[in-house]
């Protein structure tokens, strides 16, 4: 019993330490997150086209998929890449209105003078239940446009310019997908495709999904990968590299604060095959 | 008698559904694209999926309706733990309403600034149709529409002006003062536009004449997108969207995230406790997980500069081999079960247990 609690313990100070006194360390390089900035780098979008994200993640992964919505999302509004974000689950909604609107603000403060507004720099095209028929339905459509029909807020999205004539999915230049869930990301690889159409995808998965995620990244289905809140640090090291007002403190203290939960796992495995041995030999002797 | 006859039509009305559902997707999805238009089931693709879509949002009425029936009757009949179903059907109570009044406020929202941006629409049509008269349908004389839409553009005019003020008034209630300034800016502009409009005679549509309703449309739609980022700042202060941040943010948030919380501390406990290093093959799995751990991870490059390239190389090779041996695995189990529930042997409800 006064073990569990010694472990409960030195689990809230590791990662309770770095984040009330605000330490933060470099992250790890990821070749998955430099691999993801490389494919949003090259994305040339031509008036009409679009990315299209979806934040299907709620509450419980949120440590995780949060900061990598709010790195992706940050390097498609500086890149000026119209957004449309969508979600296939019912728990993320309050997410696609709240990032964009928080990496808007945070972008308008550091570049006076430039704006990224609701309806021009991206659209809430809100929930959308259906799953896989869903995604199929819109990747068959004339115009995505169209057939998403309505905002969040029940305007048409038609309505706003960048978005008014997407015209066929052949027209979204990347898809991105920020999940925790391995169904919902299956739905993507599996049907966000057609004929003559496979478009470049790009995914945010929580630590616990990354080997999963790496034999799409592996056979090419995934051209990038933010592999938990270690893939938005580095991808966020990188957006820094590249565009220096770019800062994410927060990030890289909550990182470092895993780092060190991660330290102390470590520390825990090793002990606890170390000290049985010890009361064995002891027991033996005695 | 007459029970088990009902029952068994229902069977039979679920299995023909179900073998229809599952053959017309599978068509769709193997046959070539020339042969579904042939078909025909390229043009109703679209409203065939949207029936399956509504189908399946209707499982959302049908649990909140078992949710309501389970716990209601538990709190009525207080059986044990039926303060957690009162708990429980409040918080549901709570959040519906939340979320409804935020809805509605939305749509009437929504309904206000698309009536600014129709008058940038109405200016801009009836400069196209002086242009080139529609034959399809009776217009009424240019002068009129005109006259119409300065009556309306000053109505809309004043409408928005009412609402910056109170935004104002509030302490811009969210909006910043430079939206608000802007705002106030293109209301003057459209107002003097429409000042103009006024003084024009508009018996015969003219280059000038259009010229200067095309110009009017394009300042009203400025107005009409600075509106609406106006009216949706007023609208994240509201009460019914202060409620809703405190029971989503507030409460829902955090209470899922604590859960997941949790995890962490248990998988410490259960890291000391069971990682044991009994055998090669656990020795294998501690030396892998050891080093996946410390690849991504801050300190991982200050132990060795090479972990995280070992990592990379543990997760594309041995990792991928194995995920993929058991993602076909699960898929061949899953076709299997997909087929039994096609052909409707694989649920007890269809067949046994009734009779």
């Amino acid at each position: 019993m006064g073990g569990r609690r010694l472990i409960y313990l030195l689990m809230i100070l590791a990662v309770g330490l770095p984040i009330v006194f605000g330490i933060s360390q470099k992250p790890s390089r990821l070749v998955s997150a430099e691999r993801m900035y490389d494919v949003v780098e090259q994305v040339r979008a031509q008036p009409g086209e679009v990315a299209m994200v979806w934040f299907d993640f709620g509450p419980n992964t949120i440590a995780e998929n949060e900061p990598q919505a709010q790195v992706l999302i940050e390097h498609l509004f500086r890149r000026r890449i119209p957004v449309v974000l969508l979600s296939q689950y019912q728990q993320a909604e309050r997410f696609l209105t709240k990032i964009p609107n928080e990496v808007a603000k945070r972008l308008e403060s550091e570049m006076p003078g430039q704006q990224w507004r609701y309806g021009e720099a991206w659209v809430n095209a809100g929930f959308r239940p259906g799953g896989s028929i869903f995604i199929q339905s819109m990747v068959n459509a004339a115009d995505v446009s169209k057939f998403l029909g309505r905002d969040v807020n029940g305007m048409p999205i038609s309505h706003y310019p960048n978005f008014s004539a997407i015209g066929g999915v052949e027209r979204v230049k990347l898809v991105g997908e920020i999940t925790g869930l391995v169904g919902v990301f299956d739905n993507i690889i599996q049907f966000f495709q057609k004929n003559d159409y496979r478009p470049t995808i790009v995914h945010g998965c929580t630590s616990i999904t990354i080997p999963e995620a790496y034999i799409f990244l592996d056979s090419g289905q995934l051209k990038g990968l933010l592999e938990g809140i270690a893939g938005a640090a580095w991808y966020s090291e990188v957006l820094k590299a590249h565009f220096p007002g770019s800062e994410n403190k927060e990030l890289l203290v909550t990182n470092t604060a895993l780092s060190a939960a991660h330290i102390v796992l470590i520390l825990l495995i090793v002990l606890g095959n170390i000290v049985p041995l010890f009361e064995r030999r002891r027991a033996n002797h005695g | 008698m007459v029970t088990t006859h009902a029952t068994d039509t229902r069977t039979k009305l679920i299995r023909i559904f179900t073998f229809l559902g599952g053959i017309y997707f599978f068509l769709y999805f193997v046959l070539p694209e020339s042969a579904v238009a042939s078909l025909g089931m390229k043009a109703h693709h679209e409203q065939i999926s949207n029936g399956f879509i509504v189908i399946g949002a209707m499982a959302l009425g049908l649990g909140l309706y078992n949710i309501v029936r389970a716990h209601g009757a538990r709190v009525v009949f207080q059986r044990s733990g039926w303060f957690n179903s009162l708990a429980l059907l409040i918080g549901l109570v709570a959040m519906i309403g939340a979320t409804s009044a935020q809805w509605i406020e939305n749509l009437r929202n929504t309904r206000d600034i698309r009536s600014v941006q129709v008058l940038g629409e109405f200016a801009t049509r009836i400069v196209e149709d002086a242009k080139s008269p529609p034959t399809d349908r009776v217009v009424p004389p240019f002068a009129e529409r005109v006259s119409a839409l300065v009556r309306y553009g000053e109505d809309r005019v004043s409408l928005i002006e009412s609402h910056t003020n109170v935004s104002v008034d509030a302490g811009t209630n969210g909006a910043s003062s430079a939206l608000v300034g802007e705002v106030r800016d293109r209301i003057a502009t459209t107002r003097v536009k429409l000042g103009e409009l006024k003084t024009v005679s508009w018996d015969q549509p003219s280059d000038e004449s259009l010229s200067r309703l095309t110009q009017f449309s394009q300042d009203a739609a400025k107005l009409a997108s600075s509106y609406s980022i106006i009216k949706r700042s007023h609208d994240a202060h509201s009460t019914s969207q202060k409620v809703y941040d405190f029971l989503f943010d507030g409460l829902f948030n955090q209470l899922g995230s604590a859960m997941f919380a949790l995890l962490g501390v248990y998988i410490a406990a259960a890291a000391y406790r069971a990682f044991r290093v009994r055998t090669i093959e656990s020795g294998l799995m501690m030396t892998a997980a050891v080093i996946v751990m410390l690849g991504q991870i801050s300190f991982g490059k200050e132990i060795y500069e090479h972990m995280p390239s070992i990592r990379q190389w543990l997760l594309e090779v041995p990792n991928s081999a194995a995920f993929r041996a058991i993602r076909l695995g699960a898929g061949v189990a899953g076709l299997m079960l997909a087929i039994r529930m096609w052909l409707s042997i694989e649920s007890k409800s269809f067949s046994s247990g009734r009779k």
